[in-house]
């Protein structure tokens, strides 16, 4: 089975990790553009990071037969440094048409003060004009008031609900998610988001329609195969096969390709970064091969 | 001076006036001959919309316009060039000369992979090429192939504006990379002692650690062969693969070190004529993909 994993900070993870993303079956990805742990207190900071997912990082999954995209925005946390954050906001359009950007994201709230609506609105008229859907973050704290708040924002903008995935869902919000139109994406993550028992009866209850899986896997205690294990535990669960499909892959490429910028034609011949050949010199390749040693000791030469 | 700035302004009208002609769509072809010329933020949008607008498709090219194109890079191929990227270059060369370098620097320093790709393999039709050499070296550094292989390979760029210390990281780098080393334009004009000697050390450090090196590498020891080198080229005919074997006798059959000659008569081995082209594609068809 193929998987998409719609939301990864693949800047915080491993090449081990992408070499069992591959194995699980995941074939595309997307690097939503978020704060990284350590506050930025620098605009050229954004910049690189910018640069690094439209460029390194694509190149560094695709050395494992992973298409990764990403999206590009202000994410809501930094928002509140409102000097750096309108510089910020000058870098987004130079990176926003970018070759892998398929959405505006992650935007919305954290604490939902004034400074982050300021750029949550100012990044949904971004948006808009460059065509581009919009992935949101909806907030730890206070999730509920904060999920309907982003939804009312987007309406008052005049945004199409089906160009929207409002992610971090839980039980609490997916309904009127839901209803109002928006794609609704769960992220499996231990502890402070969602279980992934949670969200096979997440789906039992709601079904496939417009629900997303997602990983969120970053620096912190997660799973960057929180994709592939809910899907199997929903098959081991009776779940519908046709069901896993759309919420683990499917779903995804409906949401994010209104971007033009996401085909399955992208991987559905293998993904290479060229035409190539062996990299064994000091590329993220090394010790790529399949292990021929018996003994876990013996580092490939 | 003069003969060169006409030559380059009927080069660039012949190019975007191909680029229109290939854009179908007259919205889009009206929106690429009105940001011709545009500079600052306008054409930073223009350069990044042609992802969005302009197909990436291989086009034939006219004979005269290749001919343009050949004028600046003798190794220029038409098949490596697809409409987008013919687009963008239109762009960067309608930049007025002076104010491009800053605007290029910037459009590099934000670049996803395939804008980093169409930059590099576009300086060399600046009319102010020899202005973009810090970029070029400095993206020699990168370690996304694509963007290697832009500056590297099938680009006369390198050859005509690489300081020696430059192109030898370059030669070493595509080598210790694993990249086709034959497609590198002015491999033999650049070539130099410091080089040959430099792979002669990288050549014991792999040897050292029980690793092969690619074939292609003896060419650049050519002109600059001594006692250890042909040391080295023994070892290969009796222990390397067919091909290497091919190479060395190539190697010391055009060398003018007549000790080696002498030896390779004695052998009894007849002076190879395949080329480094034949060489290069027989090294790199029968490479393995990885991953």
């Amino acid at each position: 089975m193929k998987f998409i994993d719609p939301h990864i900070h693949m800047t915080s993870r491993t090449t081990s990790d992408y070499e069992a993303m591959q194995k699980a079956g995941i074939v595309a990805i997307i690097e939503p553009a978020f704060w990284l742990g350590q506050p930025r207190t620098e605009a050229g900071s954004f910049k690189d990071y910018f640069s690094s997912i439209v460029g390194w990082e694509p190149f560094r999954a695709s050395q494992f037969g992973i298409k990764h995209y990403c999206t590009i925005g202000l994410n809501s946390k930094e928002a509140n440094n409102e000097p750096l954050a309108e510089q910020v906001m000058d870098l987004l359009p130079l990176y926003a048409l970018k070759d892998n950007v398929v959405a505006i994201g992650e935007i919305g709230y954290d604490d939902q003060t004034a400074a982050e609506d300021k750029f949550f609105r100012a990044q949904i008229e971004l948006a808009k004009e460059v065509n581009l859907p919009i992935m949101v973050h909806t907030p730890h704290r206070d999730k509920k008031n904060g999920t309907l708040r982003s939804m009312d924002v987007l309406e008052e903008h005049g945004i199409n609900p089906s160009l929207v995935v409002i992610d971090h869902n839980n039980e609490e919000t997916v309904q009127s998610v839901l209803d109002r139109g928006f794609w609704a994406a769960f992220t499996i993550y231990p502890k402070t988001k969602m279980g992934s028992e949670r969200m096979v009866e997440v789906v039992r209850q709601y079904g496939s329609e417009r629900i997303i899986v997602d990983s969120s896997a970053d620096w912190g205690v997660s799973d960057p195969l929180s994709v592939p294990k809910t899907a199997n535990l929903m098959k081991e669960k009776g779940i519908d096969p046709n069901d896993i499909h759309k919420t683990c892959y499917q779903n995804a490429l409906e949401a994010y390709g209104q971007s033009g910028n996401m085909k399955e034609s992208d991987w559905s011949d293998g993904v290479t970064y060229d035409q190539s050949i062996l990299y064994g010199g000091n590329s993220v390749l090394r010790g790529q091969e399949p292990k021929k040693s018996t003994s876990s000791d013996i580092i490939e030469n | 001076m003069i003969d060169q700035g006409i030559t380059n302004t009927k080069f660039k009208d012949m190019l975007s006036q191909f680029c229109s002609r290939q854009l179908t769509d007259p919205s889009i072809r009206d929106w690429f001959t009105g940001k011709i010329g545009e500079t600052g933020s306008a054409f930073f949008l223009a350069f990044g919309m042609v992802n969005k607008k302009v197909p990436r498709e291989s086009t034939p090219l006219d004979a005269e316009l290749i001919e343009q194109f050949k004028g600046t890079d003798p190794a220029f191929n038409p098949d490596l060039w697809t409409l987008d990227q013919l687009c963008r270059l239109a762009f960067l060369m309608h930049l007025p000369v002076g104010a491009n370098s800053k605007l290029i620097s910037t459009l590099l320093g934000a670049a996803d992979m395939r804008e980093q790709v169409v930059i590099y393999k576009s300086l060399q039709y600046l009319d102010n090429a020899e202005d973009f050499v810090l970029n070029a070296v400095d993206g020699i550094r990168t370690n996304m192939i694509d963007v290697f292989d832009a500056i590297a390979l099938n680009n006369s760029y390198p050859r005509k504006f690489f300081s020696e210390e430059a192109w030898n990281q370059m030669v070493l780098k595509a080598i210790f990379m694993e990249r086709p080393v034959f497609k590198i334009v002015g491999l033999d004009e650049r070539n130099n002692p410091k080089l040959s000697s430099i792979l002669y050390d990288f050549v014991h450090e792999r040897w050292a650690a029980h690793r092969p090196v690619t074939p292609e590498l003896w060419r650049m020891t050519t002109n600059y062969l001594n006692d250890a080198l042909f040391d080295d080229l023994k070892k290969v005919i009796e222990t390397d693969t067919d091909i290497a074997k091919t190479v060395a006798i190539k190697v010391i059959s055009e060398s003018n070190f007549t000790p080696a000659q002498n030896w390779l008569q004695d052998q009894g081995f007849s002076p190879s004529d395949t080329t480094w082209e034949e060489i290069g594609h027989e090294v790199w068809s029968s490479a393995k993909p990885q991953g």
